[in-house]
């Protein structure tokens, strides 16, 4: 058994569980045969394998619509959102408050640092029971600088991260959640902005409910929705993901993929499942497959936290493709054992782990392969690819085209008028375009997960702020 | 069988009486699949094209506002399970489907106005009704449409009543499946958009909040029918070729023969929600004040096309009056601000009247005159196939239209028939060069007076045009040949 303050305890004891390999060697041989399969069949029965490909990822896409109206049904059920009102926050004793860890890893965020301390400040917790860490890298003067600069409260302490591989923020959580004091314990970014009640509400959360629960996940907003299209797209996007669809998973009882920031957690039961993985780029979305694997249940708890949205599209492409290469990390790591993942979610979790982790980055890479053959349609008419889609996958493909779009345009529309984004609602309906950005990073993803697996692209914060200065 | 909460029993027993009715309704509809609806002989000829990936059933899916794709998209699946053999029984099943869902979605209206107990025999008046277990049984679309515009109806009042963003994101998806559903019923839901849009008008919100209220309530409306130009011009060359026989509107004039309700007897139907129209006016009611425009309106349009002799739009806006009315009359005693008891009395009474309303229906003449089905149509088409056999030997017919769906729809025909739902001569002489060739047309009369055809050329059917010449008569259809001699004008 690895000690508790190794950074790297869940690749030490559960190697199984960790993306330090990337990939297994039984599923690189897995891939080998099916990519051999797929370009011997293509080239036996090329419009034999074209047609199988198309009824495939057609059946895919209709399924993959059909779920997230599923979600978005269920996102509106009393059991979506664990609810704290204001009578039971007002009867918290302050007194009989636990102790609550907050962990903020930074890396040059110098200019994140002022706001970062004011908010947590103002987070309406006992000061002496909020236990405060900035993880900082050895490798970062100017944040150690900012720091410095600051007369920071009594609560705050500043862990320094070891410069050392993997260079990569779970490492840098790892080592926060073995000096962590606090019964609970949560993340924040060097942005965010959580509500003032947020902790309050997530300790009457855990009391009231079951041990089971050992995470509650917040919904997580941007205060810069405005600043340009891409943010506009961007809020569109968070608010149908955090406001519908993770709701809409948590009612159904399924696994729920962690947002990066504000996941409040039951200390001991984040230690004793080794923290987060530190060479997954999406850890949160790991551990949130973790966290189910080991008989826990997270829940959406209803508070938001605000951070920042990118507003450059170079850096939003970087911080995407970051996002979906952990995706796809994510489910070769749990793919590895197909059967035991099976008996530890359950049929309905693993279809769940499917459509949700594999299916998010599949539908993505074949998405510009889909736009290609109708561009091709549109401009040339060849009747040769009509022959792709024969009677049943014509009607499965014109059902994705009637209902399928739409139920992705209109949840984001849905999911702005719900957050009272009400001038976002006609930016929601361009988000076709987004999707073309979304393709780009995750064919960058699809590219970095082989031959960068590791390398974490640091998503730039401060944007807003130095532009609105 | 345990249930953790008496909210989950009810569930269990709602679906499960539901699951019921669509089993009975199914079966009954199995039983005489001698008369089904017209409706559902050519949706089966129309399924089976699109299932053999056609370009007419391409075509037949989307280009006409007559034949709108969605009745026709919810069958193909269960066509596409059953094979060549499903024959019209996809039809029944999705009408039976959908009757049991327009019951169920009545009870849960009922039960959510408070209606109690009693809100069974309000739901049993309606599914017994004549006219409204023969929509269930014989597999026309008008169950769907009841269905769809019932849900608008309930969504449009319970986010008046509750301003809950699920009853407007439902309603505004009910008004966008409406028009694919049956065209019919635009005006109506023009009508019950307007409502909404003076609803928002004079709520106290914010201007920005306003429009993004209705943009969200008529975003879907607007994604269909943009869709639906779209791949009218993909597939037929032309955005506005299914809205293109709407100027040929005044041709489908007469007596609908077709009617959910008997026309006599339809103005009951409208006391419900003018009571409750005026009742609401003096409270103050907002939601029943929508809730009585858009129950009374289908009676009032259906009266209106009476008294004008419009037929295009009477069925089903007919197929709305019943259950509008049940949801009127679930609706009065929160309108009249009933106290339980003078609630129970209330409901009873108007159950009591529903039932001698359906037992009328009953005693009275038909209530829903069947169309003339297509039943000696393969008797017709042996006639037409032996006529032409015996003149040619390489002989193409083309049957024009949807009607040409129903004839040639139940049994598989000569090859030398082909569906035909966008007629140029010049094209099919290319096409079918060395053959002889035949145009075969329905009468323009009813929904066929709508097809391409007709409203290509007003008078083919009656005059005939350069190309074509007169050949014979087989009942509404009249058959011509396509002169094909040097120098004929096309």
């Amino acid at each position: 058994m690895p000690p508790l303050d190794d950074p790297l305890a869940l690749s030490r004891a559960a190697p199984a569980l960790s993306a330090r390999v990337p990939i297994a060697w039984p599923q690189k041989i897995l891939i080998g045969l099916l990519c051999i399969l797929f370009v011997a069949a293509a080239a036996w029965r090329p419009w034999i394998t074209a047609r199988t490909f198309v009824l495939i990822s057609t059946a895919f896409y209709l399924a993959f619509a059909l779920y997230k109206l599923l979600l978005i049904r269920f996102s509106v059920s009393r059991h979506a959102e664990i609810a704290v009102g204001a009578p039971e926050l007002a009867a918290i004793v302050d007194g009989a408050l636990p102790v609550y860890s907050i962990l903020v890893p930074l890396y040059r965020e110098r200019e994140s640092i002022p706001h970062l301390v004011k908010a947590l400040d103002e987070l309406d917790y006992p000061a002496d029971k909020k236990d405060i860490q900035f993880l900082v890298e050895e490798d970062d003067p100017e944040t150690q600088a900012a720091i410095a600069e600051l007369a920071l409260p009594a609560n705050v302490r500043v862990t320094p991260i070891p410069r050392s591989e993997p260079r990569t923020k779970p490492k840098a959580c790892n080592i926060g959640l073995a000096n962590a004091r606090g019964e609970y314990l949560v993340i924040y970014d060097a942005e965010d902005h959580p509500e003032r009640d947020q902790l309050k509400k997530a300790v009457a959360a855990f009391d009231r409910l079951g041990p089971e629960t050992v995470c509650l996940q917040s919904k997580l907003n941007f205060y810069n929705p405005r600043q340009n299209l891409l943010t506009r797209w961007f809020t569109a996007e968070y608010c149908s993901w955090f406001d519908l669809a993770l709701p809409g998973l948590a009612a159904l009882g399924a696994v729920i993929p962690l947002g990066g920031t504000s996941n409040h957690f039951v200390t001991a039961k984040l230690r004793e499942m080794f923290g987060w993985d530190a060479y997954n780029v999406t850890e949160d979305c790991d551990l949130g497959i973790r966290i189910y694997r080991n008989g826990y249940r997270s829940r959406m708890l209803d508070t938001t936290t605000w951070e920042e949205a990118c507003s450059s599209l170079p850096f939003w492409i970087r911080q995407r493709t970051r996002w979906l290469k952990g995706y796809i990390q994510t489910y070769f790591v749990h793919m590895r054992n197909p059967f035991r993942l099976v008996r530890d979610l359950g049929i309905a979790g693993f279809l769940h782990f499917q459509i949700l982790i594999g299916g998010v980055v599949f539908s993505f890479l074949i998405n510009p392969l889909y736009w290609l053959l109708a561009l091709v349609w549109f401009v040339f008419r060849l009747e040769s690819l009509e022959t792709l889609f024969p009677g049943v996958v014509f009607a499965m493909g014109a059902l994705c085209l009637f209902a399928g779009n739409f139920v992705f345009i209109y949840t984001g529309a849905v999911a702005c008028y719900r957050r009272g984004y009400y001038d976002l609602l006609k930016h929601a309906l361009l988000t076709p375009f987004y999707w073309v950005l979304m393709s780009v990073s995750s064919w960058r993803a699809f590219l970095q997960f082989f031959s960068n697996p590791f390398y974490w692209e640091k998503t730039r914060h401060g944007l807003f702020k130095r532009s609105t200065t | 069988m345990v249930f953790s909460s008496a909210a989950q029993r009810e569930r269990v027993i709602r679906y499960g009486c539901g699951a019921v009715v669509f089993a009975v309704l199914a079966a009954a509809g199995l039983s005489r699949l001698d008369r089904v609806s017209p409706y559902a002989v050519a949706a089966e000829g129309i399924c089976r094209e699109l299932i053999e990936g056609t370009t007419v059933g391409r075509q037949a899916l989307i280009s006409s506002v007559w034949w709108p794709p969605l009745p026709i998209l919810l069958r193909l699946p269960a066509a596409a399970l059953g094979g060549s053999g499903a024959g019209v029984i996809p039809s029944i099943v999705v009408a039976a489907f959908l009757g049991a869902a327009t019951l169920l979605l009545l009870e849960r209206m009922l039960s959510l106005w408070e209606a109690g107990w009693i809100r069974i025999g309000l739901v049993a008046a309606l599914a017994l009704h004549p006219a409204f277990l023969r929509a269930c049984v014989d597999g026309s679309p008008l169950t769907g449409v009841a269905f769809a515009a019932l849900l608008a109806i309930f969504c449009l009042a319970e986010w008046v009543r509750t301003r809950k963003l699920r009853y407007l994101s439902t309603l505004s998806i009910a008004a966008g499946l409406l028009p694919a559903f049956s065209f019919e019923l635009t005006p109506w839901l023009g009508l019950v958009l307007l409502v909404l849009g003076c609803d928002t008008l004079f709520t106290r919100a914010t201007g920005i909040k306003k429009r993004a209220t209705m943009l969200l309530a008529c975003l879907p409306l607007g994604y269909v029918m943009g869709l639906w130009a779209l791949v009218s011009w993909l597939i037929m060359g032309d955005p506005v070729y299914f809205l293109r026989s709407l100027r040929r509107l005044d041709f489908w004039s007469g007596p609908q023969t077709v009617y959910w309700v008997p026309p006599a007897t339809l103005l009951w139907c409208m006391a419900p929600s003018l009571l409750l129209l005026l009742l609401s006016l003096f409270r103050r009611n907002r939601a029943g004040i929508v809730l009585g425009i858009a129950s009374a309106t289908p009676v009032v349009l259906v009266v209106l096309q009476l008294h004008y002799q419009v037929g295009w739009m009477t069925a089903p806006v007919a197929a709305l009056a019943v259950p509008s009315a049940c949801a009127a009359i679930a609706f009065l005693p929160a309108a009249l601000q009933l106290k339980p008891a003078a609630r129970f009395g209330f409901l009873a009474a108007a159950c009591v009247g529903a039932a001698i309303y359906t037992a009328a229906a009953y005693r009275g003449p038909d209530p829903l005159p069947v169309e003339r089905l297509p039943q000696d149509s393969r008797l017709r088409l042996a006639r037409i196939e032996q006529h032409i056999s015996g003149r040619t030997r390489y002989p193409k017919v083309f049957v024009c239209g949807y009607a040409g769906f129903g004839l040639l729809g139940g049994h598989e025909p000569h090859p030398m028939f082909v569906r035909n739902l966008d007629l140029s001569i010049a094209k099919e002489k290319v096409d079918y060069h060395g053959h002889t060739l035949y145009v075969l047309l329905h009468k323009p009369e009813g929904r066929s007076a709508m097809d391409s055809v007709h409203w290509k050329d007003e008078d083919l059917f009656t005059l005939g045009s350069p190309s074509l010449l007169y050949d014979g008569d087989w009942g509404d259809w009249r058959l011509f040949e396509i002169i094909q001699a040097p120098g004929g004008r096309d």
